[in-house]
């Protein structure tokens, strides 16, 4: 049996739409998926279901984003000519390629050239465009703030502890290359494929 | 022959006043000028590739936050442009094409 939710029913749509238009350029599909998306939000079961069938098929609205795409339809003339139409170009930043290479760049390019290695990786991740600002900052950050939350509770699980137990050899405390090991080897390397993963399906507009 | 007029029919609507996607996509499908919300998008990012739209997010009063979309000065020109050429080019072929006389 299905469920009724309005976000059992928000979440179908959500999941048929990015099936249809697996095929549209990245910006594309992500904006008509966040318009979408707002629009669905906060609605009950009965509001969320009057504006699936006011939207309609998903695959005509994958259809209908196709034609509008630049490959098919030549971008908005100004209404003075002043600019004349040119053939556009891509920025080295808006390809796949270099959104690859800034990924693992940031993973593995510590692992080359220490701490460096995943600055040059950070600044190439940052200028990239595939990706939103959002997840830029979850990948660079969330080592981070993930080795800081194990330290803070570390701290927390010693002092509760007593302080004679930090010293004590048979409490195992946190050493600080049990931190390299999680920010180095485990963290910073995942962030970086996570972001590599984050970018299936999505391709310049 | 609507391709390239809805554009601006999405500046004129700007220029009343900032909305969001639902909101164009209700006024143009009612107009009869887009099929669906899937012509809208590519259409406004567009318009904000070339800069005469820009973004931003306002919660609404339902609580999601949604993305509005208003006219910027470079798009505020561009309309301009557009009525001082389009007025005319309508009289012109309302004046050739007339209403249809048997």
């Amino acid at each position: 049996m299905t469920e009724n939710t309005p976000e059992a029913l928000r979440e179908d749509y959500l999941a048929r739409l990015d099936t249809a238009m697996r095929e549209l350029p990245h910006g594309v599909a992500e904006d008509i998926r966040e318009g979408i998306a707002e629009e669905l939000d906060g609605l009950d079961a009965e509001g969320v279901a009057a504006r699936i069938a006011q939207l309609g098929d998903p695959r005509e609205i994958a259809r209908e984003a196709q034609r509008e795409v630049p490959s098919s339809a030549p971008a908005v003339a100004p209404a003075a000519a002043s600019v004349p139409a040119a053939n556009r170009r891509l920025p080295a930043t808006a390809t796949r390629g270099f959104a690859m290479t800034a990924a693992l760049t940031l993973s593995f390019g510590g692992f080359v050239v220490p701490v460096l290695g995943w600055i040059v990786g950070v600044g190439l991740v940052t200028s990239a465009t595939l990706w939103k600002r959002w997840e830029k900052l979850v990948a660079i950050t969330v080592p981070f703030v993930v080795t800081g939350l194990f330290l803070l509770i570390s701290g927390l699980f010693t002092a509760s502890s007593g302080a004679g137990a930090a010293n004590n050899p048979l409490v195992p405390g946190l050493g600080e290359w049990h931190l390299l090991i999680l920010l180095g080897l485990l963290l910073v390397p995942a962030s970086g494929l996570w972001l590599l993963w984050r970018l299936r399906g999505r391709y310049p507009r | 022959m609507r391709k390239g007029v809805v554009e601006y029919c999405v500046l004129g609507l700007l220029a009343r006043e900032p909305m969001y996607g639902w909101q164009l996509a209700e006024e143009l499908t009612g107009a009869g000028l887009i099929a669906s919300i899937g012509t809208l998008y590519p259409l406004l990012g567009r318009l904000r590739d070339n800069g005469w739209v820009s973004t931003f997010d306002l919660p609404s009063e339902s609580g999601p936050i949604r993305k509005y979309y208003r006219l910027t000065d470079a798009g505020t020109e561009q309309l301009a442009r557009f009525r001082a050429q389009w007025t005319p080019f309508a009289r012109v072929v309302s004046g050739i094409v007339g209403e249809g006389r048997p």
